[in-house]
């Protein structure tokens, strides 16, 4: 059986910690682990921070979509915007072995979202960014 | 968020509750700012009742052992649940930061 939540945000309210909250608890209710729900409220939050901080560059209201679904042993979560165009998945990994001083400030949000998720997959379809993020759970 | 703090002879820890994330990072931010501000070198963070800490809190967290270390102080890290303990590694964060297990 697969179950699904949806949920859209705009990026004027933006409404995060609601989303969060929501998606928190319904993947609690579908007996998705306490560490694996939250590993995807910290992936999510990263996908959906990185699109309200890049995306949108005019002062229309755009709409962020976010529908997820639970099937036996993967959750899928597919995030929409109509933002520019962006590919996560061509992005460079930082150099995670680099000193204090030398950090880069950039790029850990998206090297986050490929650790801890299986697949990450880009399309851009419509005018539309698709992200689809997929994650075996227990 | 809430984050509670106790204070101890010279030096302060902080216990924050909950997700340290894109949105809760701003209180975060505010209350290393604050004890920085006060003129405590020696902060600790006591991540006990932490779900999780995003790329955002990641970034404060090395702004501020910056600024701490120029002051001759730095963050210690205590109590990090695994899922923290994690996200971490993966960020290469286990090697720049003091962490008491």
């Amino acid at each position: 059986m697969v179950t699904s939540f949806e949920w859209t945000l705009d990026n004027k309210t933006k409404k995060l910690s609601d989303l969060m909250d929501a998606f928190s608890a319904f993947l609690l209710q579908q007996a998705v682990s306490k560490r694996d729900a939250t590993t995807f409220c910290l992936v999510l939050d990263e996908v959906v921070a990185n699109i309200f901080s890049y995306a949108f560059t005019d002062k229309a209201t755009h709409r962020v979509e976010i529908q997820l679904q639970v099937h036996s042993d993967t959750i899928i979560l597919v995030v929409t915007d109509d933002g520019l165009p962006f590919d996560p998945t061509k992005n460079m990994a930082p150099d995670i072995t680099l000193p204090l001083d030398k950090r880069p400030i950039g790029g850990l949000g998206i090297h986050l979202i490929k650790s801890f998720t299986q697949d990450v997959a880009y399309q851009y379809i419509n005018k539309r960014n698709v992200l689809t993020l997929t994650k075996k759970y227990k | 968020m809430e984050i509670s703090e106790i204070i101890q002879d010279q030096s302060v820890t902080i216990l924050p509750k909950g997700r340290i994330d894109s949105v809760t990072v701003v209180d975060f931010e505010d209350k290393l700012s604050d004890l920085i501000v006060r003129n405590f070198t020696k902060i600790i963070i006591d991540f006990s009742t932490t779900d999780f800490i995003s790329s955002s809190g990641l970034r404060i967290l090395l702004m501020k052992e910056k600024q701490l270390r120029s002051r001759s102080g730095n963050l210690l890290l205590i109590n990090l649940p695994e899922m923290i303990e994690e996200i971490f590694e993966v960020s290469g964060f286990s090697t720049v930061f003091k962490i008491q297990k």
